[in-house]
Parts: C-alpha cells; structure tokens; sequence
C-alpha cells in the first residue's frame, strides 16, 4: 500500500493532465483507427466509477458504524481505485465522443464527465480537508446521476426512460382531427406553455387547454375569431424582439413564420378548435395553406424503402460521360446523367441495371437513343424525373414510360413526339410537370393532354409571335483572309441554317435580286488593285440584314523572306512585324488601330528588308499601307524611302516621299512609292515616324 | 493513512516536482500523437472531407451567374423610390447619411442632390414586383423570379468589391466562388471543366475584369475558371494541329501521361497528376465541344428569343445561349461578365445601352431553361458588386445625372433552382440608402447559394497556410426566406 500510492498518485496525475490537453485540443484531434476500439470500451468501463462513487458515499454515510483504521485504508484505496477508472473512462468516451457523435445530449454529457473526473481528482488532493472532501463527493454523486442518465438517452434515445408513459399520449392525425389539436395545439405547446401553464401561469395565462385560453389572462383575450389583427397571440409575436412585450421572450425559441402563418389563417377562419381539416372548403385559405405548406412538407421528405447502394459500385458505375450521385449521403436515391453524344453506347444505360431501384433522376439529354433504350427506362421502377430533351425518342416508344410509376417529371423539348404520343402520356398518372416545348404537339393536344392528366402543369415553352419579325445580323466572311490572288476563291458564311445571301462584286447595294452565293465566290481582280463584294441575308419570316461590305486587295509580288529590323514599340502589339505586314490579312484602321494586328514604331523608324533574290520579279511599286484614323489631324509619318540592292550592303535609294505634311493626314491609309521598275534581289523600305507620333503599319505590298 | 498521504506531500520537493512536471509533459506528448500536425511542423493531409458528395440533398445541380460587372444601379432596375423624384435637387440629409464614407469621385462634392430614376417602373406578374422600364422583357418574367433587394457589400471600388462577390474576400489569391463547386462538388460532366468563364462588353463606362476573378487561389489548379474566348472557336487551341489525328493524339498523350507519372513518382507534386488530369480531360473535349456549339437542331425561334445578337460571337446575348447549353451539358458553374456597368455620368443614356445589351437576353435564358425542365435544377443570378448612390455625382440636370458606387444597398435577382419565386426579398428606405428590412450580405447571399447546391459552408473548408479557409470566412448565414 505504501509504495502503491505515489506510484497511483503519480498516474493520476499524468492521466489527468493528458485528459486536460485532450478536452483543450479537441477540435484538432484525429484518432487513428487502431485507437478506436480503446474509445468503444467506454461503455464498458463507466461502470466501475458509477458503482465506486455510489460505494464511497455509502461507506462516508455509515462511517461511524466502521472502524476509523480500516475506514480510512479503505476509503483512500477506494478514491485513488475510483479516480483512476474515472479519468480512464473519461478519457476513452472523449476518445468515443470523435467517432461523431454531436448533439446538445453530448455535449452535456462530456463536460459533466470531465467534471467528475477533475473532482474526483480534486478530492484525491484535497483528501486531508474533510469539508471540501465531502462537498466533492456528493457533487460528484449528483454528477453521476445526471451524466449517467444523459449518456443512456445517447444510446437508447432521450425519450427511453419516459417513453412507455408518453408514448400512450401521442395521438394519431388524421384528416377529421380538428387543426387545432394537430396543429394548433402541438406550436404552444413547444413554444408557449413553458411558462404559459397552470403551474408556472405567468401573466396569468394557462395556454394548456382550450377552456383556460377562452378565460384569458391579466390583459384579456388570447385571440378574437375572425380577427387575427386585433388577437393579443399575434400581436405579441408581431413585436420587435427587443420590445419588452414581445412574446416569446428574447433567447426563447420563437415561432416560425410558417407557425405565425397557420395560427393566422386559423384565427382568421374563426378559431375553432373542432374544426377539421376534412371540413374546411377547397376554396379557403386556411386548406390552401396547410395543404401547401403542411401537408406537402411531410411527405416531400419521402423516405425511400430501398436500400443503400455500395459506395464501390457507385464509384465503379462512375466514367468520363456518366456520373452517377447518391442524392445526399441520408438518402439511398440516385441522380444519373450521361453526357456525349458522340461517345453514347447502349451499355451507358444498361449497366445501370445494378442499380435499378435506386435511380430516381435520369438525364439523357441530346443522346442518340432508341426504342431499346427507353425499355430500359421503363424498368426504373422509382424513376421521378426523366430528361429526354433533343434525343431520337419516338411515340411508340413513350409506351415504356407507362411502367414508371413514380414519374413526376418529363421532359420532351425538342423531340419529334406527336400527337400519337397522347394516349400513353396520358397514362402516367404521377406526372406533376411535362415539359414539350418545341415538340410536334400542337395546342389543341395540350390542351387534351391537359384534362387527361389534371394534376400535371404542362409548359409549351417560349412560342414566337409570328408577327414580330427581327432583323438577321448580316453575312460574315469565312476566315480572315482578305488579300488574295486574282482567281482565287472566297466563302461567305452565316450563322443560321436555312438563310440565303445575296452579294454584288460592283459595288452597288445587293438586294433579293442580286446574285445567290451558292458555295464560294471566284474573285477576279480585272487588274484592279481591290474588289468589293457587298453581301446581304434573306430568311422567310426574318427581315434581311444589314449589307456587309468584304473588301479584297491583290496580292502582288510575294518575297521569298521579309524581316524588320527593330521590332518597334509594343503594347498590345507583340512584336511580330514582319508577319503581320506579309500575311493574308488587312485589318481596318479605324477598328483595329491601337489592336496586335498594327506594328508600330516611333522612336526607331521601320525598316523593313525584304528578300527577291530567288524569284527575282521585276519591281516598279511599293505599297505601305499604314493606318490612320478618321479625324486624324497629323501626318504620323515623315518619309518614307524604297532602297535596293543585290548584296544587301550597298543600297541605292530608288525614291523618297516627303509625308510630314501631307493636305488630309486623316485619308493616309494607303502610301504608295513608284519608281522606275528595277530588278534588284532585296528591297529595304524606310518608314520615318513624324515628330512625337507613331506610325502603325498593316501590310507592304510589292507590285 | 494520513500520515503516508502527509509525508508524500511533505515529499513534494524539487525532484518531486520537476519528476511530476516530466508526467505532465508525458501527459502533454500522449495527447499530441493524436495530432498529427500539431508538433509534426509539416502540414497536413487535408482532413478528408468526401468530396465530391453533397452534405445534403441539393436543390440546385448547377449555377449560372451572369455578373453586370461595374454595378448597375438599382434605382432604375428594381428598387422604385418616387419619393427621390418628388425631392429632386435636394440634398441628403446627413442623418440618412451616417458615417458611410464616400468614394475619392464625390467625397469633394459640396452638395449630394437627390436625383429619382428618370425611367418609370411598373409592377409586373401575379407578384407585383416592381421593374423599371429599361428591362421590358425581364419583367415578363418576374414570376420566376426573386428579387433580393437588400444586398450590401464591405467594399466601395470595383476592385474589392468585385473580388470580394467572386471569392468572399476583399483582397486577392482567394479561390473564386465556381472554384470551390468545382472543388466541393466536382464536373458534373467530365469532359468539360466544371466552371466556365465567358466575357462580353457593352458600350456603358467600363471597369476591367482580371482573370484573377475565376481564379483558383490555392485550391488545386484544376478548380480555375475556364474563359471561352468570343471567336467561333470558343475553347482556343482544341483542336489537333494539321495532320495529327485523334489516334496519334491518344498515342502521344499515353506517352506523355507515363512521363509525367515518372515525374510524379519522383517529386510527388500534386501539380503532375492534375495536368495529367487537365490533359485527359482536353482530349474528351475534343468531341464534348463541338456537340455544345452544334445549334443545328434548334429551332430558329431560339434565336428570337435570345435577340438576334446572340448569333455575333462575344455579345452578352450569344453568351447566356452559349451558358446555357455548357450549362445543360453539365458544366457545374457558368459565369458571364458583361462590362459597361459604371455609371458616374450619362447614366440616361448609357444606362439604355446596358439594359438593352442584356435585358432580353438574360430573360431568355431564364424562360429557355425553364422550357427545358432545367430551371428547376440550375441557379440563375443576375447580380453586379455594389448599388450606385441615390444623390447625383457630378452636375445634375433635368435630363442627365450619373450616381456614384454605394455599398449599403442594391438590387440583385435570383432565379430556379430552390429558390423562392415571385417573391420581392427585403426592403430600403424611401430614399433607397439604408436597408430597412431583412439585409442580405455577400456572405449570406454566398452561404445560400452554397445551401442550395447541397453544400453546408461551415463544413466545405481547404487547409492552407495553417487555417482551414471557407468561401464565408467566419460570416454567412442562410437565408432561409427565400428557399422555396
């Protein structure tokens, strides 16, 4: 015994300051698995400081009857005995309390365990100080009584202990209960009577039953029929929550506004407590509500009655066009889609065989599918919502769908259903929304279909007005090429399907008698530097488009190699001048000026090499075509020079054009250089940037 | 006894105690076994939350929200206060004021004259929901609508306040609101990414958007937005280059993937597989992307409702058709900016221009999806960062005036998906500064959405830099009243 109590005494307080940490850090503690069983023994463990705590308090109420000596061994060998389980199974229904258990219950719990186990503690310490010895004893015993009963409504459920008494009590509802007593009643209950009862009656209100609410309380009437603004229930509740006066009070639980809602309408139907809801008339609010808000609450927590899938199989069913979801980790339903139409196999669907009962959302939107497949879908006997939009579904094979009994939603947009589709449509009776939106059926089969299936809303969608007519936005060009070869061949596109263009090469205004663009237009140049083609869209029930004008410029002489020697400045220009001056595209300055598709320089000058040496053409023109906005008043450019040479060393300046002072700045687009026609191998063109401007250049052109 | 216990206490010296303090630090090292990353100094595996799993069943499968980027003002959309109108040219009263500082554009205005909206409202549909003149068409359909009108926000300039409406978080490096579906909840389709960024402007004054808005943050890289370019080719550099065809393509990939496990195996950055996966996913597209850009089997009308802009790549128009149909093939988060928004000055006549660019569109969509069975399942928001002042900035006159950007208030309007509809949310005082009535901050309105797609924003959480980081931060409540 001797050499056993510091040995005890040591480990107590290790385990306490370990169980310390634990409560301080739980938030951050991850039990490993191996662990986990330690936890479960807690149930099995509790036991002993239950029945020690209960066994000092008899031995320390029969003290007197005992001898002092062997009291007094016994007494501390039992404390240091019930210390040590105590904080044992604390610690391991912490441990337990991770595996996920959360609720108010367990909350209450863990602490009054943990408290036990420090005063237990505290009395090991504090054992020579009789009074405090005692004081923690019976807290501790009190402690156990209540801790002990909470953690047994964790496992057996709150209600275990008084269940067979209160159960007897719960009432089954029905349609002939009055709404009182169903619905009425049970929200004082939980939000009044607590301090509205005939023990606690404060304001001198009883809300228990109907007699006592009819006598009032200190300030009067409960409620007025017919006349929910004036009843005093309503009106307390109206309050702010702050106003002294606001029932129930600030911290209680308060009603719902759905409560408020139902015990208003009741109020104003008249307040009474035998009316039921079979009685009430369709047409009155106060069924409208409850049906709404009531009734379809509790059945749209429907509880499945099959069973969980496998969350492998789930996985396993899980490929890049078909995802399969359980629809909450509560609920064994599952939502599937598949998706690919390219990628669609038949087995796509039919794998889902395994999981039969428990699909209850499928959507194969724009698949390719056949009679085949819908047979499948017919044998999903929980399915409630089918999407079918834009897939191949025929009418005769909606007549597997009948056996889908618990179909709620369906949707057709866009299939090739018809009025032979009505008479199986018309048997899914569960149907709640059908959705055929430009579909073949035509107003008067809804309307049909409408009083077949009474309980189903039916959308026909979006349905134009056939007068309103828009405009079409206007042809556009097929690739952004529009510096061609004379002879070459250019197409003419738009968006919509079924739209006919119309185009003119002279530069009149096309109109639904010009030309039909058929499938490309050959461009002949006629020795002119650019043609213009002039495009408009035509459509039955559309009005035409603006005309669109495409301008085509000749290619002239292509170099076998063109670079720029400085790149010039950037910005969202990146650089690649010699590209964009000897590619197929010439962009509008007015548009495209300050875009990458204009090189600009201005503290270096362009200069720009470009290599003949291997067709060796002769060369009688240059053609800069440089950008310069409407309403420009400077000249951004100050000369421009055309230089040649054979080796690309000795240059000879064949001309010079002075453009600093140009008459219209705003007009220079285009600069041309002639000069007598030559045969060099390279040409260097020098474009000058005029004083604090920038020149921005689109495209060279050699002729 | 009692002398044993007494002389164990009297033993309690020097040795003693430093001998108990070694228990207590033994107690201490215990209970940090069971913390892996308290003392470790490394960090840890995320705590495995099952991603890819809903908290609870969801009542929306996917988000579409169109942002009107610059802040469009809800004193001409939907937020009717005649009395501005009666009090034209007079000031506001400090005391509505309060202590709201005021932007560097107008805090040196010497008067704030109140200015009411030049354009009439109506109230529309079964609801009565009030909706000014500038959006004929969204008023048709103020029946599947909700209109929350009061927002607020902590920010004051298009920068922060932007960001913080994509990622909850003033300043940058947060991952953005589709990021964290794409990370919580996945691709609902896995050929395509699971969120979606498409860009359009409109003639009004404009604010930038920066990709950093559909940024990942430090989610891992295959969350980040995926911006569709406005060409005919809306996913740049898809396609296999000239004269490499999809079996080579599949050849050099399976090639490429065993290169990078081989990378993978040696660093173990978490980066490799994620390319691995972007790769993967990149070549599916090939043939997921052209099946979305397919309208052949549409009907025309669709182009009638949509307005005939949604055939010319890059318009507001041509991208909520194009939102919808990546929407409908599962893409879990679809996000539009329209620019043009920010209306200082000339707010008459840009404020037409706005309206008009997105008005029709944005109510086609809405019935498109609603036509289809689809809007029941997918979220619409229609929603800019801010609210714009009720005083004029600038000179004010009868015909013109503009307003400056007010964070106390604005107008937004949510549609499908779980949410309440028909229905008017919250209210602002008759001079449309102050909230008077159930306000809804970013977070709110952040936690709501995430409610409705099945997540709870307490629990979805990502370790980063030693804390545990949320869409909400440590705010956000759920607005239950809006919740059909």
């Amino acid at each position: 015994m001797k050499k056993s109590v510091p040995f005890f005494l040591n480990t107590l307080f290790f385990l306490h300051i370990f169980l310390a940490f634990l409560v301080v850090f739980e938030s951050y503690l991850e039990i490993p698995f191996w662990l986990q069983p330690l936890g479960r023994m807690h149930p099995l463990l509790l036991h002993f400081p239950v029945a020690f705590i209960a066994l000092m308090v008899l031995l320390n109420l029969f003290r007197k009857q005992i001898d002092p000596a062997s009291f007094e061994k016994i007494n501390y060998f039992l404390l240091l005995l019930t210390s040590f389980t105590t904080v044992l199974a604390t610690i391991m229904g912490l441990l337990l309390s991770l595996e996920g258990y959360e609720s108010e219950l367990m909350t209450l719990h863990k602490w009054i365990g943990i408290g036990i186990s420090f005063a237990v503690y505290a009395m090991v310490l504090t054992y020579l100080h009789k009074k405090v010895y005692q004081i923690l004893l019976y807290t501790s015993f009190v402690g156990v009584v209540f801790g002990g009963h909470f953690g047994a409504g964790l496992t057996h459920g709150s209600h275990f202990l008084m269940e067979p008494i209160t159960s007897a009590a719960v009432k089954k509802i029905d349609e002939n209960t009055p709404i009182y007593t169903a619905y009425v009643a049970p929200i004082l209950e939980k939000k009044c009577t607590g301090c509205h009862n005939p023990q606690k009656s404060n304001g001198e209100l009883d809300l228990t039953n109907v007699e006592a609410i009819t006598r009032g309380g200190e300030n009067g009437e409960v409620w007025l029929a017919h006349n929910p603004e004036e009843s005093l229930l309503l009106q307390r509740v109206a309050l702010p929550l702050e106003d002294e006066e606001h029932m129930p009070p600030d911290g209680k639980v308060q009603l719902t506004s759905r409560e408020i809602e139902l015990i208003e309408s009741w109020i104003g139907h008249g307040a009474d407590t035998e009316i039921s809801f079979a009685q009430l008339n369709i047409e009155d609010g106060l069924k409208q509500l409850l049906t709404e808000k009531w009734l379809k609450g509790d059945s749209g927590k429907e509880a499945y009655t099959f069973d969980f899938v496998d969350t492998k199989l789930i996985d396993d069913l899980n490929n890049p066009y078909r995802t399969v979801v359980q629809k909450s980790p509560t609920s064994p339903a599952i939502e599937v889609a598949i998706f690919g139409r390219s990628s669609f196999k038949a087995e796509f669907l039919t794998d889902l065989a395994k999981i039969k009962e428990q699909v209850i959302y499928l959507n194969l939107a724009n698949l390719p599918l056949d009679d085949n497949s819908l047979k499948f879908v017919g044998e999903l006997k929980n399915l409630e919502h089918l999407v079918l939009n834009f897939t191949e579904v025929t009418n005769e094979a909606l007549a597997s769908l009948v056996s889908n009994t618990k179909l709620q939603s369906l949707s057709l947009a866009g299939t090739s259903v018809d009025v032979a589709a009505l008479k199986y449509l018309k048997e899914i009776k569960s149907l709640k929304e059908l959705f055929v939106w430009n579909t073949q059926l035509t107003d008067a089969d809804i309307s049909q279909l409408a009083k077949e299936l009474p309980g189903a809303t039916i959308n026909e969608g979006y349905i134009p007005d056939p007068e309103e007519k828009m405009n079409l936005t206007p042809p556009t060009l097929i690739g952004e090429r529009n510096i061609i070869n004379s002879g070459d061949r250019i197409s003419l596109g738009h968006k919509m399907n079924g739209v006919s263009i119309r185009y003119t090469l002279d530069e009149t205004e096309p109109n639904e008698k010009s030309e039909l663009y058929e499938s490309g237009i050959t461009m002949d140049l006629q020795g002119e530097r650019s043609k213009t083609v002039k495009a408009i869209a035509y459509k039955d029930n559309w009005l035409p488009s603006e005309v669109s004008t495409f301008v085509f410029y000749d290619k002239g002489l292509v170099p076998d190699g063109l670079e720029v020697v400085h790149p010039g400045i950037l910005s969202s220009y990146t650089g690649e001048a010699a590209r964009i001056l000897n590619d197929d595209a010439k962009y509008d300055a007015n548009t495209y000026y300050f875009s990458k598709f204009y090189a600009s320089f201005n503290n270096k000058p362009l200069i720009a090499i470009a290599d003949f040496s291997a067709s060796n053409p002769k060369i009688k023109e240059v053609v800069l075509s440089c950008g310069s906005r409407n309403g420009a008043k400077k000249s951004s450019v100050m000369y421009v020079e055309v230089w040649s040479s054979n080796n690309k060393e000795n240059w000879t300046l064949l001309k010079k054009l002075n453009l600093a002072k140009v008459a219209n700045p705003d007009k220079l687009n285009e600069i041309s250089i002639k000069f007598p026609e030559s045969t060099a191998k390279y040409y260097k063109v020098v474009g000058q940037p005029n004083t604090e401007s920038t020149l921005r250049v689109n495209q060279l052109f050699f002729f | 006894m009692e002398k044993e216990i007494f002389e164990h206490h009297l033993n309690t010296n020097r040795r003693h105690f430093l001998g108990k303090m070694a228990l207590g630090f033994g107690g201490v090292a215990l209970g940090s076994l069971l913390m892996p990353d308290l003392l470790s100094g490394k960090q840890a595996v995320e705590e495995q939350l099952p991603l890819g799993l809903k908290h609870f069943a969801a009542k929306a499968k996917r988000i579409i929200l169109l942002v009107q980027n610059g802040a469009p003002s809800q004193l001409e959309s939907f937020d009717y206060k005649p009395k501005l109108n009666d009090m034209f040219g007079q000031d506001l009263p400090p005391s509505v004021r309060g202590d709201q500082k005021l932007t560097g554009m107008t805090a040196g205005q010497e008067s704030f004259p109140l200015v009411g909206s030049k354009f009439g409202f109506k109230q529309y549909g079964n609801s009565g929901t009030w909706v000014s003149d500038l959006f004929p068409n969204i008023a048709k359909i103020t029946d599947d609508i909700c209109v929350i009108k009061s927002m607020h926000t902590d920010a004051i300039n298009h920068d922060p306040a932007l960001t913080f409406m994509q990622t909850g978080a003033q300043v940058g490096n947060r991952p953005s609101m589709g990021s964290w579906f794409s990370y919580g909840l996945g691709s609902e389709n896995k050929n395509l990414p699971a969120y979606c960024v498409l860009l359009s402007k409109g003639k009004g004054n404009g604010q930038g958007v920066y990709s950093k808005l559909w940024s990942n943050g430090f989610l891992d890289s295959s969350h980040q937005g995926v911006q569709l370019s406005a060409s005919e080719d809306p996913i740049l550099y898809l396609n296999n280059p000239d004269g490499m065809d999809r079996k080579t393509r599949r050849t050099m990939l399976d090639h490429l993937a065993s290169l990078n496990q081989l990378g993978y195996d040696e660093f173990g950055d978490p980066e490799i597989p994620a390319k691995i996966k972007q790769y993967e996913m990149a070549f599916r597209m090939q043939t997921a992307v052209p099946e979305i850009t397919d309208v052949s089997k549409e009907p025309d009308h669709i182009k009638k409702m949509y307005g005939p802009d949604c055939m010319v790549p890059g318009t507001y128009a041509a991208n909520c058709l194009l939102a919808r149909k990546l929407s409908e093939s599962g893409v879990r988060f679809v996000q539009l900016y329209h620019q043009g928004w920010d209306q200082h000055s000339n707010l008459v006549g840009e404020m037409q221009g706005q309206a008009k660019d997105v008005d029709m569109a944005s109510a086609a969509l809405i019935t498109d999806l609603k036509q289809r069975g689809l809007l029941d399942e997918t979220l619409v928001i229609w929603s800019g960062e801010f609210g714009r002042t009720n005083y004029c900035q600038g000179k004010l006159t009868k015909d013109n005036y503009g307003r400056d950007h007010h964070p106390r208030c604005f107008s937004i309007f949510v549609a499908g998906g779980g949410v309440k509809s028909g229905i008017s949310y919250g209210k602002t005082d008759e001079l449309g500064y102050n909230i008077t009535e159930n306000p809804v901050h970013i977070h709110d309105l952040h936690a709501t959405i995430m409610h409705l797609m099945g997540l709870d924003h307490e629990k979805l959480t990502y370790k980063h830099l030693g804390r545990r980081f949320r869409l909400t931060d440590v705010h956000g409540h759920v607005v239950n009243d809006i919740l059909a």
